[in-house]
């Protein structure tokens, strides 16, 4: 939406993540937000318990001064969790046990990264 | 018809305060020696709303999002807590900004961790929180966003968000993203559960939109961040951004005209005002001033929100600019004082090697002690009365370094001033209510609470003589007296308490 205050610059680099928020997924989360933080992160967290997913990640998020960086639950599974704007945009899936990567959809595959 | 979009807070910052941006400290403390209700009558009286509860005055942040929001064309405004049911029947969205929402920033964690009872700022919150108002615009499906300075705070009281439905936490400056965020709110779409506000999203100069309505006690931006680099800041990672004069004056007549008692220019530093780096430039800080006290006449009140040391250092022995300000364009014998924030830290030039070496910039950090001295001078020969923050207790802190800074406030003793003692206090620790000050304290720690403590006393009835003149101060004058009388009956009796405990 236009405004006299300035446009929002929506994060265009999306993560999704798919299970638990282990040490490995944060730690794998810091590297994207390294590579990818200039153009503002979107990290899609499902399924969710949402005090305990933004729990896990207060370290990460509290030790990011500089980029923008959302972060969406969901409580279903990847459909749902999917960019808005669709898969091009999808920069990492990250997946906390090997079970779960046969629920991610076939044109992200080639993206999963499993995290333990 | 009633507002979409409902910008509000709890009674602790929607307030005045009496006039006396000061007094609104008192709510970072327990409760103690009387009852809420009187505490809340010193620091937090309600103010005057209009016919849909919308408040005269009301806090600067959240007055810039109200801007924002009204630029963008949403049906959008600033409510006072106690009127937010008189827009249950259209509230979509429920904005909610805080400098403290859960007591856990200086001083309120010091006051907590002291007594273990939870201060009044935090219990008002959360009653604002669970307030029926509020509960009932949520259960009619508005969404809830939370932001500002104490956004941090929500990531650990995660439980409460979550009970609150509390759906979107902001952390940074919220001009931009509030506008996509309602919008996405009034069009029922999801939200994220937590937005951090990147330095390519803070608002450029001219994005920065002008506020509406009159602030608490007439607090007018006139820059945003800090070059000076400071390790527990993080106003310092933003970029620096210096308001154009007329926006500045644009708020400032705004201000008046909606009948504030004065104006307070806030800034991390004020001398630093169209600086070069560092080194303030006169000329443009007497323009600032003069056109602004030009503006609010003889008698309203005038205060700076916080100046650096060595800014006030430099301009005077450079400019003679803090004397010239003073004395031929802001004091006269309606306004006899000029009170500012400012931030010692330490009196340790090792400990400000480590956190903060460019605070004492222009002037080496071996010198930060003897920068404090010559500002704390000029400031009382100039009649600038500082409250001032010293940091305890800060990881990698020495004995030495306590103990240079209790030399250096024992040779403040002949400034007028209030010194205040920050001690760090871990985050989330004090959730639990079993993390006490006293089982951290060192004895150099006691020794350095115990001369802050001496010096503030010893300068406090001065200062309140000056700064609260009018006959309408008088009943919050006389409470005030009670509670330090009562402060200092009951150190008295702690003191030599907790130097046994220290010596166990
Ligand atoms: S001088 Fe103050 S505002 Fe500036 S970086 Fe240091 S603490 Fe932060």
């Amino acid at each position: 939406m236009e405004s006299a205050t300035g446009i929002y610059r929506k994060p265009s680099a999306t993560v999704l993540v798919y299970g638990d928020i282990t040490p490995g997924v944060v730690e794998r989360l810091k590297s994207l937000l390294r590579i990818h933080g200039s153009r503002g992160l979107r990290i899609i967290i499902a399924p969710h318990n949402t005090p305990r997913v933004l729990e896990s990640l207060r370290t990460f998020l509290q030790d990011n001064y500089t980029f923008t960086v959302e972060v969406y639950t969901r409580s279903t599974g990847f459909r749902e969790a999917e960019s808005p704007d669709g898969t091009r945009d999808v920069v990492a899936v990250l997946v906390s046990s090997s079970e779960l990567v046969k629920s991610v959809p076939s044109s992200l595959q080639d993206r999963v990264v499993v995290v333990t | 018809m009633g507002f979409e979009v409902v910008i509000t807070t709890d009674r602790t910052m929607m307030s005045n305060h009496h006039g006396k941006e000061f007094l609104g400290f008192v709510a970072t403390g327990p409760p103690i020696s009387m009852p809420e209700k009187l505490w809340l009558y010193i620091c937090a009286p309600k103010v005057k709303v209009d016919d849909q509860g919308r408040p005269v005055e009301a806090p600067y942040g959240l007055r810039k999002i109200e801007a924002a929001l009204q630029n963008a064309g949403f049906n959008a405004a600033v409510v006072d807590p106690d009127h937010v049911e008189k827009h249950l029947d259209s509230v979509k969205a429920i904005l909610i900004g805080h400098h403290d929402f859960f007591a856990y920033g200086p001083p309120s964690s010091e006051w907590w961790s002291i007594t273990g009872i939870e201060p009044v700022n935090r219990r008002s919150f959360i009653r604002f929180m669970n307030s029926p108002a509020i509960r009932e615009a949520k259960r009619r499906g508005a969404r809830i966003i939370v932001g500002g300075p104490a956004a941090w705070q929500w990531l650990y009281e995660l439980e409460l968000a979550e009970k609150w439905g509390v759906d979107t936490i902001v952390d940074g400056e919220g001009e931009k993203v509030v506008v996509e965020l309602v919008d996405k709110a009034l069009r029922g779409e999801d939200l994220p559960r937590y937005v951090y506000v990147g330095v390519d999203n803070v608002p450029r100069v001219e994005e920065i939109p002008t506020i509406k309505g009159a602030s608490v006690n007439g607090l007018v931006e006139i820059m945003r961040g800090c070059p000076r680099g400071c390790r527990f800041c993080s106003v310092t990672l933003r970029p620096l951004r210096f308001i154009p004069l007329e926006k500045i004056l644009a708020e400032v007549e705004i201000n008046i005209r909606a009948g504030t008692r004065g104006i307070i220019l806030h800034s991390e530093d004020v001398l630093l005002y169209q600086a070069d780096g560092v080194r303030p430039r006169p000329d443009p800080v007497l323009r600032l001033h003069e056109e602004v006290i030009k503006r609010i006449g003889e008698k309203k009140s005038f205060a700076w929100a916080h100046v650096s040391l060595a800014a006030l250092k430099y301009a005077e022995e450079n400019y003679k600019l803090v004397t010239k300000l003073t004395r031929e364009i802001v004091l006269n014998e309606h306004r006899r004082i000029l009170g500012v924030e400012v931030g010692i830290e330490t009196g340790s030039p090792r400990l400000a090697r480590e956190i903060m070496i460019g605070k004492s910039k222009p002037y080496p950090v071996e010198m930060w002690p003897q920068v404090v001295e010559d500002a704390f001078r000029i400031m009382h020969e100039n009649m600038i009365v500082p409250a001032a923050t010293v940091i305890l207790g800060i990881p990698g802190e020495t004995s030495d370094d306590v103990v240079k800074t209790v030399e250096l406030i024992e040779r403040l003793r002949p400034y007028r001033s209030i010194i205040v003692p920050m001690f760090f206090v871990p985050m989330g620790a004090l959730k639990t209510n079993k993390w006490f000050l006293r089982d951290h304290l060192k004895p150099e720690h006691v020794e350095a609470l115990k001369v802050m403590f001496d010096h503030t006393i010893y300068w406090a009835e001065d200062i309140i003589k000056l700064y609260m003149v009018s006959p309408i101060h008088l009943p919050a004058r006389l409470l005030l007296r009670y509670f330090m009388a009562y402060v200092k009956w009951k150190v008295k009796k702690i003191e030599s308490a907790i130097e046994e405990i220290v010596k166990k």
